[in-house]
């Protein structure tokens, strides 16, 4: 009697586990891996947790009062104080040439564009589709016209008003290019 | 007796009723309207009595400013101060000399409405109920499955709206996209600390798509505990997993069952007398075996097409599609790293400091951004496209100094809501791309030594070349 009923139940059970284990995959659903022996790594990468640390994450903060390598620290606020102290002292250290205008175009296509347009009058993507409400300054105007670089530079790295900091996202060197192409080019563009 | 001495009562009831909502409505509404103007144009720059932002704080204006002053620096302030307004000027000079922006559209009532509603202001008061509104745990069994009979729509609520909350914020997990937050992200961001103020957000959409959405439903302060109940137990629990349908293992088993009563058939019970209808079955069960085992066993270790929940519903079709964000934007690193590096909670501020609320999520998924920066807990990203250890792989080559699109082998990333992995990552892949780029020696500078090598061995300079002038001495050649 109970084989009997073993032998019934088998292949209904032998189904249900083929139905669970089987190979169509959800969107969340990885897949299998075959012999994965040297995919993962077994050193902490970057952003893989780490149960070495008090809060879990692998990539640390700098401890106070330290600087990375690397790192240019820019020390002046975003104020407006901030700001023309900057453009006070700050001058680029890059010499203009063709090459750095045109990669700070790259550059400030990548980064500025969206908001300030691509000609630089505040025109951007951003703003005239309305997904963003404020108006971004126009790099053309009478008050950019009058800036120098460094002022440029400064507001890039610190941000102002309610535009954000991007030094974070944007390398020193490539800061300048920008402000170099924003001075030269489309600053120069508009006299003509 | 008593029905028609009810009747009689019911009448006069919803009579007087009514009278009092008509005079109740037109004030109430333009409160809202106020409201909602002002969120609208206003708290971009202004708050009120938590200190200045752009602008400065309007707490009171109304008793610092004459209200037709108002109206019409509100109007057009840049005209005022052009035509030399003593006040208008001093503003101007108080906050960074940015003038304010002209709000021409806005109708004399309008304007009136908005100066309404700051003059009627207060402190956000706690929504008014009697039960504990900062309670989260510590629900009764009887409260909890009270709470899950009206998320589920089985018990109606009092004033109105018999839909049931689960039709939106779903209870198991989807394959598809749901702009709305799950039940289960719902009760996570509830029990969340700082999470989600669900009794004041119940009580008071926030967002226009909220708005939309929880318009009709005004949930009494005792429904709204209910629910908070429900919730909180909720988020112990683990959401039920989406299951697909297996269609692909049902045609493995299908051809299987066919082709063994075809063997049978063939050999034993001969009840088909035409073989080739045997020899048909069986090459096509064959070939569709075939084919199955072989996509499966390609697909082993590679996850092509994995889509998996993000902690955000971040959509990349909105924000590189529509918004025409550069990828660079926010993947600032593939352009010097080995990975392209996720994003900063400070990229995503760049922007959302201003933008708080999405058009298809309200504010549910944004808050999570100021929630993950205001706790210092990160937002736990899923990396989607896995390099096997054993390979490497460097952005920085590929972006940087070969010029390839992130497109070639991330797929129409502009055109994806939910991102996925587009190319399968296999060695075979990488190969043929390998075989087929042509590398550009003419403009990329990045090759410019090996031409000039080229040019000096042409020119009879040097004889040969050693590996060390090809980089073959650089430490991670060898140490990486």
């Amino acid at each position: 009697m109970i084989h009997k009923r073993i032998i019934r139940f088998l292949p209904a059970v032998l189904c249900l586990l083929m139905i669970t284990t089987s190979c169509d995959r959800t969107r969340n659903d990885k897949g299998y891996e075959y012999f994965p022996d040297m995919a993962h790594s077994l050193a902490y990468e970057s952003y893989t947790e780490n149960p070495n640390f008090p809060d879990g994450n692998t990539m640390r903060i700098p401890p106070e009062n330290t600087v990375s390598r690397e790192i240019e620290v820019h020390p002046y606020p975003a104020s407006p104080e901030g700001r023309a102290e900057a453009a006070a002292t700050l001058s680029n250290p890059l010499e203009a040439t063709a090459e750095f205008i045109a990669e700070g175009e790259r550059q400030y296509n990548i980064f500025c564009s969206g908001c300030h347009g691509t000609s630089g009058d505040g025109e951007g993507h951003l703003y005239t589709s309305k997904r963003y409400a404020v108006k971004p300054a126009s790099l053309i105007s009478e008050k950019m016209m009058a800036a120098p670089e460094g002022d440029i530079y400064h507001v890039i790295s610190a941000g102002y008003q309610v535009m954000g900091a991007h030094g974070h996202m944007i390398r020193p060197a490539e800061r300048w290019k920008i402000a170099m192409f924003v001075k030269r080019e489309l600053q120069g563009n508009t006299f003509k | 007796m008593k029905h028609t001495i009810r009747k009689k009562g019911v009448i006069p009831g919803i009579m007087l009723f009514s009278v009092l909502l008509f005079l109740l409505m037109p004030e109430q509404l333009q409160a809202q309207d106020g409201r909602q103007l002002f969120e609208k144009h206003c708290t971009i720059c202004h708050k009120i009595g938590e200190g200045k932002l752009v602008g400065p704080d309007l707490k009171d204006i109304t008793q610092r400013r004459e209200r037709d002053w108002l109206v019409r620096f509100i109007r057009n302030s840049k005209e005022m101060i052009d035509a030399g307004d003593p006040l208008a000027v001093q503003v101007f000079e108080e906050n960074n000399k940015v003038p304010m922006q002209a709000f021409d559209n806005l109708s004399g009532e309008e304007i009136n409405s908005i100066i309404d509603y700051i003059e009627k202001w207060e402190p956000a008061k706690p929504v008014e109920f009697q039960a504990d509104v900062t309670k989260r745990d510590g629900f009764t069994e009887k409260e909890i499955m009270r709470g899950e009979r009206m998320f589920y729509g089985l018990i109606p609520f009092e004033n109105g709206g018999t839909t049931a909350c689960n039709s939106c914020h779903v209870t198991t997990k989807t394959d598809t996209l749901n702009w709305n937050p799950s039940a289960h992200e719902l009760a996570h961001s509830f029990m969340e600390e700082g999470g989600m103020d669900l009794y004041a957000s119940l009580a008071d959409p926030q967002s226009a798509a909220m708005q939309k959405a929880h318009g009709e439903y005004k949930l009494s302060g005792e429904e709204m505990y209910y629910i908070a109940a429900y919730l909180s137990n909720l988020d112990q629990e683990t959401p039920r997993p989406f299951k697909t349908f297996p269609s692909r293992f049902l045609l493995f088993v299908v051809f299987g069952i066919l082709m063994t009563l075809a063997l049978i058939d063939l050999i034993f019970t001969r009840i088909i007398k035409y073989r080739f209808i045997h020899g048909i079955i069986l090459l096509v069960g064959i070939a569709i075996h075939f084919n199955l085992a072989v996509t499966e066993a390609q697909s082993l270790s590679r996850t092509k097409d994995y889509a998996p929940d993000q902690p955000i519903k971040f959509s990349h079709r909105i924000h590189a599609g529509d918004n025409q964000t550069d990828c660079r934007y926010c993947h600032t690193v593939a352009d010097y790293s080995k990975s392209a590096g996720f994003p900063s909670n400070d990229v995503c501020l760049n922007c959302h400091n201003v933008v708080r609320e999405g058009r298809n999520s309200g504010k549910f998924e944004i808050n999570k951004i100021f929630r993950a920066e205001n706790s210092g807990k990160p937002i736990e990203w899923i990396r989607i496209h896995n390099m096997q250890e054993h390979v490497f792989f460097s952005h920085a080559q590929h972006v940087n100094a070969g010029k390839i699109e992130c497109e070639t082998c991330h797929g129409p990333v502009a055109e994806m809501d939910i991102m996925k992995q587009f190319s399968d990552l296999s060695m075979g892949w990488c190969i043929n791309c390998h075989r087929d780029t042509r590398v550009n020696f003419k403009d990329n500078n990045y090759y410019s030594t090996y031409m000039k090598l080229h040019d000096d061995l042409k020119s009879g300079r040097i004889d040969s070349v050693t590996v060390e002038q090809i980089g073959g001495l650089d430490c991670m050649k060898c140490h990486y």
